[in-house]
């Protein structure tokens, strides 16, 4: 099977590289061919294909920000989460599933969801002040430049099909994601929360990173495989809406981001004071609208809340008015070349109006005249006639000015700030990959015998000892205020309890023990015949819930017969209390 | 258009539509995964789910390969376009706007133009509101949380979208159609402002509003308020995260981290 996987897969790469080497014969010997005037065409070097095909230092530091994100990469083969206390109260700036196998730290949209969730006990403080910060550093600089998903729809977009352009429609469905935000991220939490029900609205319903990071990796994984018997309508629609996505943003530029992004429209309101991002020298810009019209987001100026700081404007300003904030302080070289290029060349007067002059690489000038009759043509072409009939055709110094300078001190912060950003990425990746290895809970498999534990019960000073109950059925269901699916499925196993008083039916919570007993009272269930325990906590690490085998999925639970053997010990979740009793049954 | 590009236009539109197809395929795919699964004695597995995806495979090896031979292609890019050139357009000639001018030309534009305002003023106000109905009925619905009782999630959802999506719609609509509008009155101001500034005297006379607007532009772009603003937000931040630590918000940070709820990622 092995071997016919690997002559499979050669035969494919082979096939691959043929027709890539023939498509690239048959394209060169095509561009070979004169142009339909006779002139020949330019040469295209191979050494020309490769540079402009490398990736720019925009890609590379978006795909720098995905590896660092998701440096746990021994998470991708166990298929469990990173779960250690090192990094994982700190949230990234993009959007990166806490879920997903390889995340080391936690994602701030849902962060900020579930701190909604349970803002009737705690003021979500900490989410909101990080959010504060990102947005104040980079704003939406971090779509533009550190986000994942971002980076993902920008390979997506290089897929050579046609594209759909902007337009004042996408820019009114740009308005979407404010909805969304308004709606699904802070509304649904909070109205739940009256409920004591923990819901993040928007990572339930349709976040793709959290399905396709979190859900589908975990699938894939052979050691998850028990995971597929909790898939449901959610999982299909949230499936069904991720392709949808993916397709779309082969179409349509950063679809995703435009449209549906809370996160992107959270940064968005601190575009304007953000310390880093692209800005606009008012007094140079000569208003052509260039940098909008190469912009593919639905941007009205550069450095609105749609803009997403990806710098492509600056290459395109006649007048280079466009340029990184604090460029002046960090990046001294643009300042001293401007300064260069203005001392040679020299303004005319034009019919008395005021005139500046820029220079462009065409070796002509774009002359802006304070004439508005003059101002319409100034925005369709470079080069204008004066009122007076002068045509205005000026040499300059453009050549000198992009030639390439000698290595300066430019260049070696650079090197110095690359070597440095490599050796944190790979420090990240030996560190999470072999330093910080925590051990997988051993477990206990079904026809084992079940470890012993002791745990405290909620609402009296005693406790629940596993071994001093043997000669009953006992049912033990892990939950947790904040996991949705445990809350939804609580009142089956107290149904189960009701109807089945022959049976111990343990409920054990999780991590934090605060806050538990008013939640339980919350939710109108202090008269329950479940017995309320807390297991025991060594900081965050949940004890008794590790020892039987839980690997940080939750609900988890575990039943043990009269003699204390494992008769079951899943994941699985509940959807009705049918379901619980037939499980039951099939046991006795 | 000469071959190659004809060449490559096809290629084009030909793997749009692949992919096309094959997003649809895997929606449908999906969907008879999610029906065979469901029901009393049914469940799903990595078995079912495996056998059913297997009839894509072939397709989607295709798929990958035509991406992969179509990188020697330049990017098929959408040529850039100033979706607000009228609008910018519009701005620049209110600013040489003269206070006065003679004749009956000058009279007639300067009416034409008010009235030009006025619609698109209208025209606005009327999209906010649309907007405002729409907001404040989903206001009212999310309000009402005893519409978020128990456990039917999905029902829940259902009434909420109910409720949205049809708002959602009708502004979406109005805003586009206003926009569209807008511009197309824009159009007739700025030839009205040509025939004002072609007749009129006197000097540059910027609107009221616009010397407000102005004003306020520059309090607000000014460097001691833009660095005001910063540290305000940047105090606030770093009080809200050791507020936040403080109050354990952090460790419910770490806590939900390192333990996946199901549910809340889609797998339900």
């Amino acid at each position: 099977m092995v071997i016919a996987i690997i002559v499979v897969a050669f035969l494919l790469a082979a096939g691959l590289i043929a027709l890539f080497v023939t498509v690239q014969v048959m394209w060169h010997r095509a561009y070979k061919k004169p142009l339909p005037s006779g002139e020949e065409r330019p040469k295209k070097t191979f050494k020309e294909w490769i540079k402009s095909h490398i990736p720019s230092k925009r890609r590379l530091i978006q795909v720098y920000a995905a590896l660092l994100y998701n440096a746990n990469i021994k998470g991708f083969i166990s298929g469990d989460i990173y779960k250690s206390e090192t990094t994982k109260y700190m949230c990234v700036p993009g959007l990166n599933c806490y879920s997903c196998p390889g995340a080391v730290g936690a994602c701030p949209l849902g962060a900020f969801q579930n701190a909604l969730a349970e803002s009737n006990t705690k003021a979500p403080y900490y989410v909101l002040g990080i959010i504060g910060l990102f947005g104040l550093t980079l704003a939406r600089t971090i779509c533009g430049f550190l986000c994942p998903v971002g980076l993902a729809q920008d390979l997506l977009y290089k897929i050579r099909t046609p594209k759909l352009k902007k337009s004042r429609v996408t820019r009114v469905f740009s308005y979407l994601k404010y909805v969304i935000l308004a709606v699904l991220v802070i509304a649904i939490p909070l109205a739940y929360a009256v409920w004591s029900t923990p819901l993040p609205g928007f990572c339930k319903t349709i976040c793709p990173a959290g399905t396709f990071g979190g859900a589908v990796l975990m699938l894939i994984n052979p050691n998850k495989a028990d995971q597929f018997a909790n898939l449901g309508p959610l999982f299909t629609w949230k499936f069904c809406l991720m392709v949808a996505l993916i397709a779309a943003a082969i179409f349509i530029y950063r679809f995703f981001c435009r449209f549906f992004c809370p996160l992107g429209a959270i940064y968005g309101f601190f575009n304007r004071i953000a310390l880093l991002g692209v800005k606009v020298d008012k007094d140079n810009c000569i208003e052509c609208g260039k940098c909008v019209a190469v912009c593919k987001m639905d941007v009205k100026r550069v450095g609105d809340h749609e803009c997403i700081n990806c710098g492509e404007c600056i290459a395109v300003c006649p007048t280079k008015a466009i340029r990184w904030k604090g460029s002046k302080l960090f990046l001294r070289g643009a300042a001293v070349r401007e300064a260069a290029l203005e001392a040679e060349i020299k303004p005319i007067n034009l019919a008395g109006g005021e005139v500046r002059v820029s220079p462009e690489t065409e070796q002509t000038a774009t002359v802006q005249a304070a004439d508005a009759t003059v101002q319409e043509a100034v925005n369709k072409s470079d080069v204008i006639t004066a009122p007076a009939g002068e045509e205005v055709a000026i040499e300059t110094q453009a050549e000198a000015a992009t030639k390439p300078r000698k290595k300066g001190t430019k260049f070696w912060l650079q090197l110095s700030a690359w070597i440095g950003a490599l050796l944190i990425l790979i420090g990240a990746l030996v560190y999470y990959n072999f330093v910080d290895v925590k051990k997988r809970p051993i477990g206990c498999e079904v026809g084992d015998i079940a470890p012993d534990f002791t745990v405290e019960l909620y609402g009296s000073d005693e406790s629940f000892n596993l071994y001093e109950n043997r000669g009953k059925l006992t049912v033990v269901n892990f939950w947790a205020t904040w996991c949705t699916g445990c809350v939804k499925e609580l009142p089956h196993f107290n149904e189960l309890a009701v109807n089945r008083p022959d049976i111990t039916v343990l409920a054990i919570h999780g991590a934090p023990a605060s806050g538990v007993t008013k939640f339980i009272e919350n939710k109108g269930w202090s008269d329950y015949k479940i017995v309320f325990a807390q297991d025991n906590l060594e900081g965050t690490t949940c004890l008794t819930y590790e020892l039987l085998g839980g690997t940080g999925d939750w609900p988890m639970t575990m039943i043990v017969d009269e003699d204390g053997v494992v008769l079951y010990n899943s994941g699985m979740q509940f959807e009705s209390y049918e379901q619980l009793k037939e499980l039951i049954d099939s046991f006795n | 258009m000469t071959k190659t590009e004809k060449i490559r236009r096809i290629y084009a539109i030909a793997l749009g539509v692949f992919i096309v197809a094959m997003g649809i395929a895997l929606i449908c795919v999906a969907a008879d995964i999610y029906y065979s699964g469901e029901g009393p004695g049914k469940y799903y597995s990595r078995e079912i789910v495996g056998d059913r995806l297997k009839k894509l495979a072939i397709p989607l090896l295709f798929l990958i390969a035509a991406i992969i031979a179509g990188a020697i292609f330049p990017i098929w890019e959408a040529k850039g376009k100033n979706v607000w050139a009228t609008e910018d357009a519009l701005k620049r000639l209110q600013r040489k706007l003269p206070a006065s001018g003679e004749g009956e030309e000058f009279a007639t534009a300067q009416k034409q133009y008010q009235k030009m305002k006025m619609i698109k003023i209208i025209l606005w106000c009327s999209a906010l509101a649309v907007a405002l109905i729409g907001a404040i009925l989903t206001l009212v619905y999310v309000v009402n949380t005893s519409h978020f009782e128990g456990s039917d999630f999905g029902k829940q959802m259902l009434g909420l979208l109910k409720v949205v999506l049809p708002c959602l719609i009708v502004a979406f609509a109005v805003y586009i159609t206003v926009s569209y509008l807008s511009a197309y009155f824009s159009k007739k101001q700025i030839n009205c402002l040509k025939t004002m500034i072609r007749f009129g005297s006197g000097e540059i006379a910027e609107p009221k509003e616009q010397i407000i607007l102005n004003k306020v532009n520059k309090i607000a772009s000014h460097d001691i308020t833009l660095w005001v603003v910063r540290g305000v937000v940047l105090a606030l931040a770093v009080t809200f995260i050791g507020l936040g630590i403080w109050n354990g918000g952090a460790q419910d940070v770490l806590i939900k981290a390192i333990n996946i709820c199901r549910e809340c990622i889609g797998i339900g």
